[in-house]
């Protein structure tokens, strides 16, 4: 479960200009197994608030909980630890290591973890089978499609099992058919149990996810969720609602 | 985090084997800075030995430089200067005086530096002895019973000397009125050296009364001699200093900028990494080791090539070969890992500790 309360986050402008406002009270919760589509246009905050769910940036006001766990209440190692074990990134570049093999790429989250040899090398080929780009394991990011790098970041996000995928615009630089494989592997992940979401300015796959949520200048407009369009207040009702019942 | 740490230095091998290139050079130029001012203290304690308890009477418009260089000009000291100096009050301080006539002159070819000196020599029917230094005797082809002529006076030689006295390998030895013939400089002698016992004055006074009683020369004592490189030592020790702290300064500029362009070429990398989930902590010590193994790898290169850039120097400065500084080995390694490591952690945490997702925003 992903709760997040009234968050806010504010930079400071440069050159000491007015103060930008990227998150603007911002509550919802998204359940396990959930895919969730964040929309809006560019500079309504939805990279924010993927960064703030994974514990990437904190934010100015506010909360953000992965299970019972308040994410900003940590320490910065054990931030870092959460960050490593709980959640999984993918990149709309990709930003893979362009000098390792992708079986490398994939595997270097489960060292990180801590894993042994063996085990982490074992995982991430498992992991590049199930995504179908096994064969492509001792090649390196530059000799493979887009989509294929894509899929070497998904297999890098999960490898370590997280419970929170989080994918900012996963599908930005792939074309049509490689972004409904991209999107037939999330929706896969979510039917697994883990929590996927997903920033994404293409309609078409916002239109083809079961939640979408959608911001402009930092608020949240419409979450498909509460079935109706609501701003915070209507949000914050709902939470407040749900937190009652459990 | 092996896996990290070796492929990302293949893939920047180059920018690694420069600095420690850079690393190498400044290194071997301390080593061989540091071999010939070694060298050169080594030379002092040398001819203090060798001087020991005696004392050198040179003219006075001897360039003492140029006497040690074995390069003699056509200064001379009176062939009465002996008997002057045993008549005078410096006389019953010494026990001995050796007169010498040096000279250069060229024996089948081949340079050759003449001493004649007081020494009892055989009378020979068919020249004049001479002994002469091995090295002298390979250029020359001269062996013990081959004759030879020098300035129209032939020369018989009695011995070939391996270890001639004052190392003068590529010397002719002779008796001082034949090499006075020989040279064309009859009655000539360019020095003197003393010997005895100093006990009921000091050696300065000694030196004093000596060029009293001969008037024209120089007296060169030990402790002078000492005293004068002394100063030249001094010099060269207070320049070690600023030399070593340039040359370690200049190591960890070189690192420090190398370490900053890569981190800012790799932001990217740098903040996918921290996304990820690495600690600051491990990638600052990833680069900081690489950091000191560029500066330990450039301070052995540093050592195999200051033996040949220390030898360089020595021949075209010292005439000789240098001995290294084994001592200064470890210390070395030590300094300039440490050095290139210090340098690495300023921009490797900044970078390290900067916020992902504007590092991942801005690259």
């Amino acid at each position: 479960m992903i709760r997040i309360e009234n968050v806010s986050k504010t930079y400071p402008a440069p050159g000491g200009g007015e103060e930008v406002h990227a998150l603007r009270e911002v509550s919802l919760q998204i359940r396990p197994g959930e895919l969730v589509a964040v929309i809006g246009p560019s500079g309504s905050g939805k990279s924010t608030l993927l960064h703030a769910i994974g514990g990437m940036s904190a934010p100015t006001a506010g909360q953000v909980f992965l299970g019972e766990t308040d994410v900003y209440d940590l320490g910065v190692q054990a931030r870092t630890e959460l960050r490593l074990k709980e959640v999984g990134y993918v990149f709309q570049t990709f930003n893979l290591v362009p000098y390792l093999t992708c079986l490398e790429n994939v595997v270097l989250p489960a060292y990180l973890a801590g894993a042994p040899r063996k085990d982490a090398r074992a995982r991430a080929l498992a992991t590049l089978e199930r995504l179908g780009i096994a064969a492509r394991r001792a090649h390196r990011p530059g000799e493979l499609s887009v989509g294929e790098r894509q899929r070497v970041g998904i297999a890098r996000a999960i490898v370590n099992g997280p419970r929170v995928l989080l994918a900012d615009e996963p599908t930005g630089n792939l074309d049509p058919a490689s972004a409904d494989e991209v999107m037939a592997i999330l929706r896969e992940l979510a039917a697994g149990g883990q929590t996927v979401v997903m920033v994404t300015h293409d309609p078409r796959l916002a239109a083809a996810t079961p939640r979408t949520i959608k911001l402009a200048a930092g608020r949240l407009v419409e979450d498909t969720a509460a079935g109706v369009a609501g701003g915070p207040a209507t949000t914050a009702a709902r939470v407040a609602a749900e937190r009652s019942l459990s | 985090m092996w896996l990290l740490f070796l492929k990302g230095m293949r893939s920047r091998l180059w920018e690694l084997v420069l600095a420690a290139v850079v690393v190498a050079l400044v290194v071997a130029a301390l080593i061989a800075q540091r071999a010939v001012s070694s060298s050169a203290e080594k030379s002092v304690h040398d001819l203090a030995h060798r001087l020991g308890r005696n004392m050198l009477v040179l003219p006075a418009a001897a360039d003492v430089g140029a006497f040690y260089a074995h390069r003699y000009g056509p200064e001379a000291l009176p062939a009465d200067a002996p008997a002057t100096l045993r008549a005078s009050p410096a006389g019953e301080h010494i026990q001995a005086i050796e007169a010498r006539l040096y000279g250069n002159a060229t024996i089948s070819g081949a340079p050759a530096l003449v001493v004649g000196q007081d020494y009892q020599w055989p009378k020979l029917p068919e020249g004049e002895p001479a002994v002469i230094g091995a090295e002298l005797a390979r250029r020359t082809g001269l062996k013990p019973g081959a004759s030879f002529e020098l300035g129209g006076v032939s020369f018989r030689v009695l011995d070939v000397s391996p270890s001639p006295p004052d190392g003068l390998d590529t010397g002719v030895f002779m008796p001082v009125a034949a090499a006075q013939r020989a040279l064309g400089r009859p009655g000539a002698l360019t020095a003197l050296r003393l010997g005895g016992c100093w006990c009921r004055i000091d050696v300065a006074t000694l030196g004093r009364e000596v060029e009293k009683a001969l008037p024209g020369a120089k007296s060169i004592t030990v402790a002078g001699m000492v005293q004068a490189q002394q100063g030249s030592l001094d010099t060269m020790r207070r320049y070690a200093t600023v030399v070593n702290v340039s040359g370690f300064g200049i190591i960890a500029a070189v690192v420090g900028i190398l370490t900053a362009s890569r981190v800012r070429r790799r932001a990217r990398e740098l903040g996918l990494l921290v996304a990820i989930g690495a600690s600051p902590a491990l990638l600052t010590g990833l680069w900081v080791v690489e950091a000191a193994l560029v500066g330990a790898l450039g301070a052995i290169g540093g050592w195999l090539g200051a033996g040949p850039l220390a030898n360089q120097v020595a021949a075209r400065l010292l005439g000789g070969t240098l001995e290294l500084p084994l001592d200064m080995l470890v210390p070395h390694l030590l300094l300039a890992a440490g050095v290139c490591a210090a340098a690495a952690l300023i921009p490797s945490s900044w970078a390290a500790t900067r916020d992902p997702t504007v590092v991942l925003r801005e690259s």
